[in-house]
């Protein structure tokens, strides 16, 4: 339904402030979505069509080719070292199906573990120790610790997770970040009487927060988890560093760049890789977009 | 009579308890597991860092061995002498300025004409939380090929007019613009960043203030000031506490421009760059040194971090609506 717009704000939108506002939004919009178009545009072009006119020329020569994305999936690979010592090549399906694992596995994990988190420590303040928890997570987010990639990726090797996608995904259980204090700010706003109808009918604690509160906030989790999903979908750099037996798309992109062949020599080929990986968000961003860009509360950080 | 009633305190008593050892048991079992596992990690994590700051790789011994404080003087000489780490240094701090200074007020006015409900605000939204949809490499690529093979099509000569030798170099080639490039890509790809989180706060401002003031004859830039901005403060807060974080280790898409390749031209290293190639590039040699700057960064980044929060919460507008 088309959402009424009051005399203040049809005002506001001629006023100059509100012409000025939908000119710049408008010129900064169109240079995100420009690059995009053109990506998708030269995805479906000839290597010499490409050369001749790289900027939305036309198939003159070769006509459309939609045969680059059969390419795209058939030969765009990464080389991965095999547990004997060997080497071996993950071709787009094995990359495509390890980012849908350790992006659903690590969003859902990590999400459900901070909402359980946020649950008990915004609903049980009265326990001290909750309040500590809560302090701890702000601290987390307001002091840098000397940390540095050398030393997780020895204890990813200690603790077994280094190059085990599945321990990783288990491993993505937490309880800090802005996500944390996201579930805290919902719960903390959601009415106990809800509990308490719960409690006097003898439910029990798990109950209650599992069948009563969370099902309260799962407009908040399912944003989350979302966001947590695109992330780790978009995310190159995991795969790279900790899990070199799982490529995933974002890091098949990224060796894309040093491969050699057909792929070397045809940007129209790169860029169908490319499209092809985008695809996947896009959908599921035009499906949830309200879902996801609904309002997300956050409250200050004093603990 | 006087017995019942010590009785049903004392039921009254250990109902209470009871419910108490419950919900002790009930809260340890949803947060020992997250909790255990993240001190375990965190603790070894900060651990080895810190140890490895004070260690060296032996190449005869074959092990690490103890030098004190010898991976903090090459630091420091580093950084005074305008070496490695100097350049480094220099750039991430560049970078947050720009980040803090430049971007974050645009970022807040995109947000609030979007709060203001200007034409096509719906559309820009979406088209706004793009770069945070579309996968980060995608848009690497996509403006690396664009400044590679678009740009000569529209302006033929301007590459070799730049270039100081006459070899035609793109922006990302030539040693003149590739630095400012990145920069300006970095910036133009997180512009919307906040948009959810700050549109979000926006949205709670209570209409009557705000219908108030523009009876007053307030414009929209003097709400944004003076009002917006206030109420948005709590919010606004945590962005800026936690920008200060990154103050001298924010780091540009340097890897995935250059394939972290040993030859990305040193005047483009950031800390954040140094940190991750060393890692990625170089062997376990590389482990102390980079230890040392991430402890050094840390010491640095610390208590300016904790003295910004202090002030935000002594000098920032009291908020309460």
């Amino acid at each position: 339904m088309m959402k009424k717009i009051s005399g203040i704000e049809k005002k506001e939108r001629r006023s100059v402030f509100g012409i000025v506002a939908t000119v710049l939004l408008g010129i900064y919009a169109a240079s995100l979505i420009f690059p995009l178009l053109w990506a998708i545009y030269s995805s479906f072009l000839g290597r010499l069509d490409f050369k001749s006119d790289p900027i939305f020329g036309a198939p003159a020569i070769q006509g459309f080719q939609p045969s680059n994305f059969v390419q795209a999936f058939k030969e765009l690979h990464v080389t991965v070292r095999t547990s004997s010592g060997g080497v071996r090549l993950a071709y787009f399906f094995e990359m495509v199906l390890n980012s849908v694992i350790w992006s659903v596995g690590s969003s859902v994990v990590a999400e459900l573990s901070r909402c359980m988190c946020a649950y008990v420590v915004a609903k049980f303040r009265h326990h001290s120790w909750t309040r500590l928890v809560h302090s701890l997570v702000i601290i987390l987010m307001i002091i840098s610790f000397p940390s540095n990639l050398a030393s997780s990726i020895n204890f990813n090797k200690m603790v077994g997770m280094y190059d085990n996608m599945w321990l990783r995904i288990v491993g993505s259980i937490s309880f800090t970040g802005a996500h944390f204090l996201f579930f805290y700010a919902a719960f903390r706003n959601l009415s106990w009487e809800y509990a308490e109808a719960a409690y006097m009918d003898g439910a029990s604690n798990y109950t209650v927060m599992f069948r009563i509160m969370m099902p309260l906030v799962k407009t908040t989790f399912f944003a989350l988890v979302l966001l947590d999903f695109i992330t780790a979908w978009n995310d190159y750099s995991t795969s790279m560093v900790f899990m070199p037996s799982y490529p995933t798309v974002a890091y098949g992109l990224y060796k894309m760049q040093s491969l050699g062949g057909k792929f070397g020599s045809s940007v129209p080929l790169r860029l169908a890789s490319c499209t092809v990986v985008i695809l996947p968000t896009l959908i599921i961003f035009i499906i949830f977009k309200d879902k996801l860009m609904g309002n997300l509360a956050l409250g200050g950080l004093k603990g | 009579m006087m017995d019942e009633a010590k009785k049903m305190t004392r039921e009254k008593k250990n109902g209470f308890k009871q419910q108490y050892i419950k919900e002790t048991v009930f809260i340890l079992s949803v947060l020992v597991l997250p909790i255990a596992w993240w001190a375990f990690g965190f603790f070894f994590v900060t651990g080895e860092s810190i140890w490895l700051a004070f260690q060296a790789y032996n190449i005869d011994e074959e092990r690490f061995v103890f030098v004190g404080l010898d991976n903090f003087v090459t630091v420091w000489k580093s950084i005074s002498t305008g070496g490695e780490l100097g350049i480094c240094l220099k750039n991430s701090f560049m970078l947050w300025c720009i980040s803090t200074f430049v971007t974050l007020p645009i970022s807040l006015l995109i947000s609030f004409a979007l709060y203001k409900n200007v034409i096509g605000t719906n559309f820009y939204k979406v088209i706004l939380f793009l770069p945070q949809v579309v996968s980060s490499m995608v848009w690497v690529l996509v403006f690396k090929y664009l400044v590679e093979y678009g740009v000569p099509e529209i302006f033929p000569n301007l590459y070799g007019d730049l270039s100081e030798t006459g070899v035609a170099l793109d922006f990302l080639q030539n040693p003149k613009t590739n630095l400012a490039t990145l920069m300006f890509y970095q910036q133009w790809i997180t512009l919307a960043g906040g948009m959810i989180i700050y549109t979000g706060a926006m949205s709670r401002v209570p209409v009557g203030l705000v219908e108030a003031g523009h009876l007053d004859g307030m414009t929209n830039m003097e709400e944004f000031v003076h009002i917006t901005l206030p109420l948005i403060f709590p919010t606004l807060s945590v962005t800026l506490t936690t920008c200060v974080i990154s103050i001298f280790s924010a780091t540009l898409p340097t890897y995935q421009f250059y394939e972290g390749t040993s030859s990305t031209p040193l005047h483009m290293w950031t800390m954040g760059y140094y940190m991750f190639a060393k890692v990625m590039n170089g062997t376990s040699v590389d482990y102390p040194m980079v230890s040392t700057v991430s402890l050094v960064v840390t010491m640095i980044a610390a208590p300016i971090t904790l003295f910004t929060r202090n002030m935000l919460e002594k000098y920032g507008p009291e908020t309460e609506y």
